[in-house]
């Protein structure tokens, strides 16, 4: 049977163009992870939004990377009418977040490392 | 207490290092009436009210009453029409040229005011050079990491703002200033990290990609904000400066540049200085086919 599907759109929920703010990615990573808790796909559509910072998506989509895998996340999410230029932005993120996710200690580890050869 | 600003103050290693000692001057000060005298200052680069607007506001808390005197008329102009006075009771006039971006005060709450207020006062002004969509949207984009990054990592109250236009420069320029007072990068990379390290190594660790000093337990991953903006700057031929702590930090296409300055600034600074002059379009081709892959 299909799936059930909603659409969020970004513009409602930032109450404007401009996806600027840490605040409003959480409110919709919460709407996503309910969705696809509950077995349903999410269309996220930025219509409308003609700014994007990483703080938002970092938020709203790096942050799903915590519960989902992206298997999962290409069964439940799909991101519609994101402008060509701003493509790159989310490509980014996600890796950032694959990256992030798949080893979070490697990072500090790391940067100590770093920190003590450059004492 | 009189304090005489030095005949130029502008957006370098000399100008932020004499804000810092500033505000150090001002913290141990209490119930104080300070002067603040422009007898010798002859340049002002009016970004930097941002950074002078910040330091009073603190030292206000400390009950200290400020005023300005002996403004030569071409600053007080200046000074005038970007509300910079106005703010601290002086009067405020109409800018007939265009070239001031105001002075302006927002809490971290009024994100979406900053928005409005960006459009207002830079890229969406009617003299402002007619730049491409591309160039347009970087310039708003870094501001607005800016921003995040000083209200997700600053911690305080209150953003300072302002900029200004120099269309005669070449190429043109736009500076713009972002300050809080809030904790210093150095605070926020030795409590992450948990080692000792000076405000330049903090900042720098600060400006590589992948790092941030977001805590493990918001679940949020971070460290890439300030990489789009190197990016950007590199690209527009422009530059960023960031001062925190006793940490002084330049990016130009040219290099990085840091050092120490001598008095800590306890909150964080950055100036952006955007070339508009830039013809790039800022979409290529490849760009535009990419997908969106999980």
């Amino acid at each position: 049977m299909e799936k059930k599907q909603i659409t969020i759109q970004v513009f409602d929920e930032v109450g404007g163009t401009a996806a600027i703010s840490v605040d409003d990615g959480n409110t919709i990573f919460k709407k996503i992870d309910h969705a696809i808790t509950n077995d349903v796909k999410v269309v996220l559509s930025f219509q409308n939004i003609e700014l994007i910072i990483t703080a938002f998506l970092n938020a709203a989509i790096g942050q799903l990377y915590s519960k989902y895998n992206s298997e999962q996340l290409t069964t439940f999410l799909q991101i519609t009418n994101v402008r060509p230029e701003d493509k790159r932005l989310f490509n980014m993120v996600i890796e950032r977040a694959k990256d992030y996710f798949s080893n979070p200690a490697s990072f500090d580890a790391s940067i100590n490392a770093e920190m003590s050869t450059n004492d | 207490m009189k304090i005489v600003l030095p005949n130029k103050l502008m957006s370098d290693y000399s100008g932020f290092s004499f804000l810092a000692k500033l505000s150090c001057e001002l913290e141990v000060a209490m119930f104080n009436n300070v002067e603040l005298s422009f007898e010798n200052n002859t340049w002002f680069e009016a970004n930097l009210c941002a950074v002078l607007g910040a330091i009073i506001n603190k030292s206000q808390g400390d009950l200290n009453d400020f005023i300005f005197t002996d403004i030569q008329p071409k600053q007080r102009n200046i000074l005038s029409k970007n509300h910079f006075l106005a703010s601290f009771g002086g009067v405020k006039i109409e800018d007939g040229f265009n070239t001031t971006i105001k002075y302006r005060k927002s809490k971290i709450s009024d994100e979406k005011l900053i928005h409005e207020y960006l459009f207002r006062e830079l890229l969406g002004k009617e003299d402002f050079p007619k730049l491409s969509i591309g160039l347009t949207k970087e310039i708003e984009r870094s501001i607005f990491e800016i921003y995040s990054n000083a209200i997700i990592h600053g911690g305080s109250e209150n953003i300072y703002s302002c900029g200004q236009h120099f269309p005669n420069k070449i190429p043109a320029r736009v500076d713009f200033t972002i300050v809080n007072m809030g904790t210093t990068i150095k605070e926020n990379v030795v409590k992450h990290l948990n080692t000792l390290i000076s405000g330049k190594d903090a900042i720098e660790w600060a400006v590589k990609e992948r790092n941030t000093t977001k805590p493990k337990t918001e679940n949020i991953p971070g460290g890439l904000g300030l990489k789009i903006i190197q990016e950007f700057a590199k690209l527009n031929n422009g530059k960023i400066q960031i001062i925190s702590d006793n940490g002084y930090w330049q990016f130009t296409p040219n290099g990085i540049h840091s050092n120490t300055i001598p008095y800590p600034f306890k909150g964080t600074i950055v100036n952006m200085e955007f070339n508009l002059d830039d013809k790039s379009s800022y979409f290529l081709s490849s760009e535009q086919d990419q997908e969106i892959v999980f």
